[in-house]
C-alpha cells in the first residue's frame, strides 16, 4: 500500500469572523459608491446646470448627465481610432472634423445645393475651382486653419486613392485662404466640385508627413497611367505598378496605420473621450460660429435596433437615424401629446433593386427577369416592409433604374409615361414564362429543361430592411408557383459571393446619387476593374465575367447604338456636359427599363426618430436637406448653424 | 518535482504552438477576409458611393500580410516568440496586444466577479438543498436551479434589458462606464461602472449559480453518505464540526477544481453577455474579431484563452494536494511500504503449550 504524509491545517474560528467582517465593510462602501457615483442614459429632463441662455450656452458651466445631446448609433467596432482615414475611425467625427461644405442627399433650398462650413464660398469655372476659405476657421490647439491646411487634405485624399485626383492637373494657393484646383479640359466641374466637397480636411501639421514633397507629380503620374477614361487591365496594372503606384501603397498603408493620441479638429465639438461604451464631444468656444451652438455635449451612445426605439420612445435619447421602425411604433412616436417624433423623407437619389445573376439559369433570360417584375407588387412590398400604410405610401415607381426624383428631373413627363412600368399583372408574367418554354405543372413552374424553377435570394444579415424584402418577395414568387428560399448570408462572405458571383439573386441599393444620374448606372455597370458588379472597363472580352450580374459586354442603347456599356457609361459620367444629362439619362432609361440588368423595387427613404425630451426646436420636415445629411458636418451642427435646437 | 514542472510546460508549450498552428490556418480558410468585411460594412452604414468604399478597401489592402502562407505562418510565430501578436487589421495602428490589454481588466470585472458570485450563491444553495432535501425550499429551489442551468445566458439577457432598461429604465443596457466620468480612481467613475456592471453581472450568475447548486448538491449528496461521516457522528461530534471539517471540506474539493478550471476559461468572456450589453470585454472583441474577419486580433485571442486554460489545469494539478491531502503531490516520489510478513499461525499444540 501507498503512505502519504498526513498534515492537515487547523483554521480558527476567529480569523473567518474577522474575514467576513471586512468583506461586509467592502460590500457596503462598493454599494455606497454605485449610489454616488456614475450616471446611466436614464431621465434627464431639462437643464440643471450651466447657462440656459440658449444663444450661447457655455460648456465648462453645464452638466453633460443632464445637457447632453444624446444620440443612439449602432454599435460600432470594439477599436477605434481619431484618424478619419482609419477603417474604424472615431463614431461621428465630424463633429469635430468639417469638410469645405456639406453635401445633403437633398439639396438646400436656393441657388447654392451645399451649405458651406470651412469654404465660405467657391467659384466654379470652365475648368477650375476656386475655394475662398472661412477667414475665422482655426484648429482646436489655437493654429489658424489656412489654404495648406486644405491643400495637404485634398493631396492626403489622393495618397488614399481618391478618383478625383484623376480630373485634376494643379492644385495652388494663392493666399492663405484661397485654393485653386484646376481640372482637365475633359473633366465637368461640377461632379469634381461635389467630391472635394466631401474630403476631410485634416492639419497639415498631422497628416503631412503622409504626403512626400513631389507629391502633386505622384498622383499626376499614377492617373496618368490609370487612364480613367478608358482604363484596361494593363494600364491598371501599370499604374499599380510603377514608381507613382508604390508611392502611394507605401504612404496609404502608413495613412491607414496612423493612431493619434489626440483629435485636434476644426469643428465646433472637442472630442472628451471615446470607446467601445459611447463618445462625448463638448462644445468648444473657439469655433468661429460657436455663437449658434447650443448643446453643450454631444453624448454618442452604441444601440442597436431593438433599443433604440425604447431609447427614443422613453426619452433616454434625441435622435437616431439607423432605424426603419414598423407602422404601430411610428403610430406610437407620432402621437398627440408624444415628445417623439419619426421623419420619413424618400431619398431623392437611391433606389433598392433585386440584382440577379446571369449566369444562374435562368436569369439570363428576359422574359423571365420581366416576369418576376410583373410578379413582384413593389406597392405591396413597401407597405408590408414597414408594417402597414404609413411608411413609404404611395410607393414611388421605379421602372428605369434610376431613383423617381431623377428620372422626373431628367425625363419629361411623356417620356416618363412610355416606359413600362411593371404593373402587377400575372397573366402577362404566365404568358412570358411560356413563350419562354417554361410550363406550369400542379401549380409550380418548370423550366424548359424540366427542372423545378427554384431560386434562393441572398441577403446580407444586419439589414433587417433586406431580410424582411426578401421574404415577402419569395411570398409574392411562391404564390405564383415559383420556389423561393431565403438565406441571411454573413457581411464578408456576402461580399465574397457577390464578387464571384456565387449567388442567384440578391439585395442592394443601386444609385448613390453622385452628380449626373450616368453616374448612378456607372456605379452599377461602369466599374473600371474586378471586382464589379458588371463587366468592367478592363473586361478583356475573353473569358467569363466574374461578377454579380454578367449582362453585356455590349448593348443595344436608344439613341446611342452599339456601345460598350462600361465604357460608355464611364465617358458620360466623367465627361458628359450636364446640358447633355437628359439625352443620356433617356436612352440608359430605356435600355434599362427593356432589358431589366436588376429588378428595380422602390426609391430607398431615410427614417430619422427625435424625442423633444431635453432638446426642443427640430428642424420641420419640409427642410429636407438638414434631415438628409451624407458629408461634412454632422446633422446637428447643421440645424444648429440653421438656427435650430435649443436645450430646454 | 523538477522533472514533472519541465514535464509540463514544454507539454504546455507544445499545445500552445498545436493551437496557433490549427487556428492559423483554420481562420483564413473562411469564407471573406477584411477587406470584404470592410466593404459590406461601408455598404450597410450609407451615404458612401462604391468608389469611396473602393478608396477605403485599397488602402487597407496596402497593410494586409502578403505572400505565400506558410511565409506568414512562419513570420507570425517567429513575432510570437518576441511577444509580437500584430496589429489589428481593421485598425492598423493599434498592436492585438494594446486591444487585449485594455479588454482583459473588463472581462475580469464582469466574468470574474460573477463567477465567484456565482461559485458563492451556488455553494450555499447546493449546500442547503442537500442538506434538507424535504424541505419546501429545496423541493421549489431544485426545480428553479434546474430550470435556470438550461436556460441560455442570452435570453436572460434580453430579457433583463427589456424589463429593467427599456421598460422600467433602472439600469443602462449599454457600455462598460459613462462617458461623463473621468475614468480613474475616484468615486463618481468607479460608480458607473459598478452601475453599468450590474445588469450583465446578474445575466451571467443568475444563469450560472444553477449549475454551481446542483454541483456541489451532488457533491454534498455523496459525502453526506460516506461511512467516515457516519463514524464521526457516531463518535458524537457536534453537527457544526461535522457539517464543516468532515462534509464541507470533502464536497469542496471537486467544486474547487472546477472553479480553477473556469478562472482559466473566464478569458474568454462572455460572448453573448458582453455582446447584448455591448460590454468591452474579451468576448466582445473576440466575436467582433470574427465577424470582421481580424484575423490577427482573433489569433491573439485564442492565444490568450489558450493559455489561460493550459495555466490554470496546471495550476489546479498543483494545488489540489494542497487542497487535500490524501493526493500525492505531482512528481513526488512515491514511498513504498513493504508490510511485515505475517506472523506465522501457531499449531494448536504450541499455542497449548
Amino acid at each position: 500500500m501507498w503512505k502519504v504524509p498526513d498534515h492537515l491545517p487547523v483554521r480558527a474560528t476567529g480569523r473567518r469572523l474577522r474575514l467576513l467582517l471586512v468583506a461586509l465593510c467592502s460590500l457596503l462602501l462598493i454599494t455606497a459608491a454605485a449610489c454616488t457615483g456614475g450616471s446611466s442614459t436614464n431621465g434627464g429632463s431639462g437643464n440643471s446646470g450651466g447657462g440656459s441662455n440658449n444663444g450661447n450656452i457655455n460648456a465648462d458651466t453645464a452638466n453633460p448627465s443632464t445637457t447632453a445631446f444624446r444620440w443612439g448609433t449602432r454599435a460600432w467596432a470594439s477599436s477605434i481610432s481619431y484618424n478619419p482615414y482609419s477603417p474604424t475611425p472615431v463614431p461621428e467625427y465630424n463633429f469635430s472634423l468639417l469638410n469645405l461644405a456639406v453635401v445633403s442627399d437633398w439639396d438646400r433650398p436656393g441657388d447654392n445645393p451645399y451649405y458651406p462650413e470651412l469654404a465660405q464660398s467657391w467659384d466654379v469655372g470652365a475648368h477650375s475651382i476656386t475655394f475662398h476659405l472661412q477667414p475665422k476657421a482655426t484648429w482646436q490647439d489655437n493654429t489658424p486653419l489656412t489654404s495648406k491646411d486644405v491643400v495637404t487634405s485634398f493631396r492626403v485624399a489622393g495618397i488614399d486613392y481618391n478618383s478625383v485626383w484623376a480630373a485634376i492637373t494643379k492644385i495652388s494657393a494663392p493666399d492663405d485662404h484661397t485654393v485653386t484646383v484646376d481640372l482637365q479640359s475633359w473633366a465637368v466641374p461640377q461632379n469634381d466640385l461635389l467630391h472635394l466637397l466631401q474630403i476631410v480636411i485634416v492639419p497639415d501639421k498631422e497628416y503631412g508627413q503622409f504626403v512626400p514633397s513631389d507629391v502633386n507629380r505622384t498622383l499626376l503620374a499614377y492617373w496618368k497611367d490609370y487612364n480613367i477614361l478608358k482604363p484596361t487591365t494593363a494600364s491598371i496594372a501599370k499604374a499599380s505598378g510603377s514608381a507613382a503606384g508604390k508611392v502611394m501603397t507605401a504612404n496609404s498603408g502608413k495613412l491607414v496605420k496612423y493612431n493619434p493620441k489626440k483629435l485636434n479638429g476644426d469643428g465646433p465639438y472637442t472630442l472628451q473621450s471615446a470607446n467601445v461604451s459611447g463618445v462625448l464631444y463638448k462644445k468648444w468656444n473657439g469655433f468661429w460660429d460657436a455663437a449658434k451652438i447650443t448643446a453643450p455635449y454631444i453624448q454618442v451612445t452604441p444601440m442597436d435596433t431593438s433599443t433604440e426605439y425604447g431609447a427614443i420612445s422613453s426619452g433616454n435619447i434625441e435622435f437616431e437615424s439607423d432605424n426603419q421602425f414598423t407602422d404601430p411604433q411610428v403610430t406610437t412616436l407620432n402621437r398627440q401629446g408624444s415628445n417623439a417624433h419619426y421623419t420619413f423623407l424618400p431619398s431623392p437619389v437611391q433606389q433598392v433593386g433585386l440584382v440577379v445573376n446571369f449566369n444562374h439559369y435562368p436569369f439570363n433570360l428576359l422574359p423571365v427577369r420581366q416576369a418576376l417584375e410583373y410578379v413582384i407588387d413593389r406597392h405591396d412590398l413597401v407597405k408590408r416592409d414597414a408594417g402597414g400604410q404609413i411608411v413609404q405610401d404611395p410607393a414611388e415607381e421605379t421602372p428605369d433604374g434610376i431613383n423617381y426624383s431623377e428620372a422626373k428631373q431628367f425625363l419629361t413627363a411623356d417620356q416618363f409615361a412610355k416606359l413600362n412600368h411593371y404593373p402587377v399583372d400575372k397573366a402577362k408574367a404566365t404568358t412570358l414564362l411560356q413563350g419562354a418554354g417554361f410550363t406550369l405543372q400542379k401549380g409550380k413552374w418548370m423550366t424548359p429543361k424540366g427542372q423545378p424553377f427554384s431560386f434562393t435570394i441572398s441577403e446580407q444579415a444586419g439589414i433587417p430592411q433586406f431580410d424582411e424584402d426578401g421574404l415577402i418577395i419569395a411570398g409574392y414568387l411562391k404564390q405564383f408557383g415559383i420556389d423561393v428560399k431565403v438565406e441571411d448570408v454573413d457581411p464578408a462572405t456576402y461580399t465574397t459571393k457577390q464578387q464571384a458571383g456565387d449567388f442567384a439573386a440578391s439585395q442592394t441599393w443601386m444609385d448613390w446619387g453622385q452628380g449626373a444620374p450616368m453616374a448612378d448606372w456607372a456605379a452599377s455597370f461602369g466599374q473600371a476593374s474586378t471586382p464589379a458588379w458588371n463587366y468592367p472597363i478592363s473586361y478583356s472580352g475573353k473569358g467569363p465575367c466574374n461578377c454579380a450580374i454578367g449582362i453585356g459586354p455590349e448593348a443595344d442603347v436608344p439613341g446611342l447604338g452599339h456601345v460598350n456599356i462600361a465604357s460608355e457609361l464611364n465617358r458620360e459620367a466623367n465627361q458628359a456636359d450636364p446640358s447633355t444629362w437628359s439625352k443620356y439619362t433617356w436612352a440608359w432609361a430605356q435600355w434599362f427599363n427593356q432589358n431589366l440588368p436588376f429588378l428595380p423595387l422602390y426609391n430607398n427613404a431615410f427614417h430619422e426618430a427625435s424625442s423633444q425630451t431635453r432638446y426642443t426646436n427640430f428642424p420641420p420636415d419640409s427642410q429636407k436637406w438638414l434631415w438628409t445629411g451624407l458629408s461634412g458636418a454632422a446633422q446637428p451642427v447643421e440645424w444648429m448653424q440653421a438656427g435650430y435646437l435649443k436645450l430646454k | 518535482m523538477v522533472g514533472y514542472l519541465a514535464r509540463r510546460i514544454l507539454m504546455a508549450f507544445v499545445t500552445i504552438f498545436v493551437v496557433v498552428t490549427i487556428s492559423f490556418y483554420m481562420v483564413r480558410l473562411m469564407p471573406g477576409n477584411p477587406m470584404q468585411f470592410l466593404e459590406a460594412q461601408l455598404e450597410q452604414q450609407g451615404g458612401v458611393s462604391p468608389d469611396q468604399i473602393r478608396q477605403q478597401v485599397q488602402a487597407i489592402y496596402g497593410v494586409m500580410p502578403s505572400g505565400p502562407l506558410w511565409q506568414q505562418y512562419l513570420t507570425y510565430v517567429g513575432n510570437i516568440f518576441r511577444g509580437d501578436f500584430g496589429n489589428s487589421m481593421l485598425n492598423p495602428g493599434q498592436s492585438v496586444t494594446s486591444i487585449i490589454a485594455s479588454a482583459l481588466p473588463w472581462t475580469v470585472i464582469l466574468v470574474g466577479v460573477s463567477l465567484i458570485i456565482s461559485f458563492i450563491i451556488g455553494l450555499v444553495v447546493g449546500t442547503i438543498l442537500a442538506a434538507y432535501p424535504e424541505s419546501l425550499f429545496s423541493r421549489i429551489m431544485t426545480g428553479v436551479v434546474s430550470f435556470l442551468s438550461a436556460v441560455p445566458n442570452y435570453l436572460i439577457a434580453i430579457i433583463l434589458i427589456y424589463l429593467l432598461g427599456d421598460l422600467h429604465h433602472v439600469f443602462p443596457i449599454s457600455g462598460a462606464y459613462s462617458n461623463n466620468t473621468v475614468p480613474g480612481f475616484n468615486f463618481p467613475f468607479i460608480g458607473s461602472v459598478l452601475y453599468h456592471a450590474l445588469l450583465p453581472m446578474a445575466a451571467y450568475v443568475i444563469v450560472s449559480f444553477g449549475a454551481w447548486s446542483l454541483a456541489m448538491k451532488g457533491s454534498v449528496t455523496t459525502v453526506l453518505g460516506a461511512d467516515y461521516v457516519r463514524a464521526a457522528e457516531a463518535r458524537g461530534l457536534g453537527g457544526r464540526r461535522v457539517t464543516q471539517t468532515y462534509i464541507g471540506r470533502n464536497a469542496m474539493l471537486p467544486m474547487v477544481t472546477n472553479l480553477a478550471i473556469s478562472v482559466g476559461y473566464m478569458f474568454g468572456g462572455s460572448v453573448f453577455i458582453e455582446t447584448y450589453f455591448a460590454y468591452p470585454g474579451l468576448g466582445y472583441r473576440l466575436i467582433n474579431s470574427v465577424n470582421s474577419r481580424d484575423y490577427s486580433l482573433m489569433m491573439g485571442c485564442f492565444i490568450l484563452i489558450t493559455i489561460s486554460v493550459v495555466v490554470s489545469n496546471f495550476v489546479v494539478d498543483l494545488i489540489y494536494p494542497v487542497v487535500d491531502p490524501r493526493i500525492v503531490k505531482p512528481g513526488a516520489r512515491r514511498t513504498k511500504i513493504t508490510p511485515k510478513p505475517e506472523a506465522a499461525l501457531q499449531t494448536p499444540e504450541a499455542m497449548n503449550a
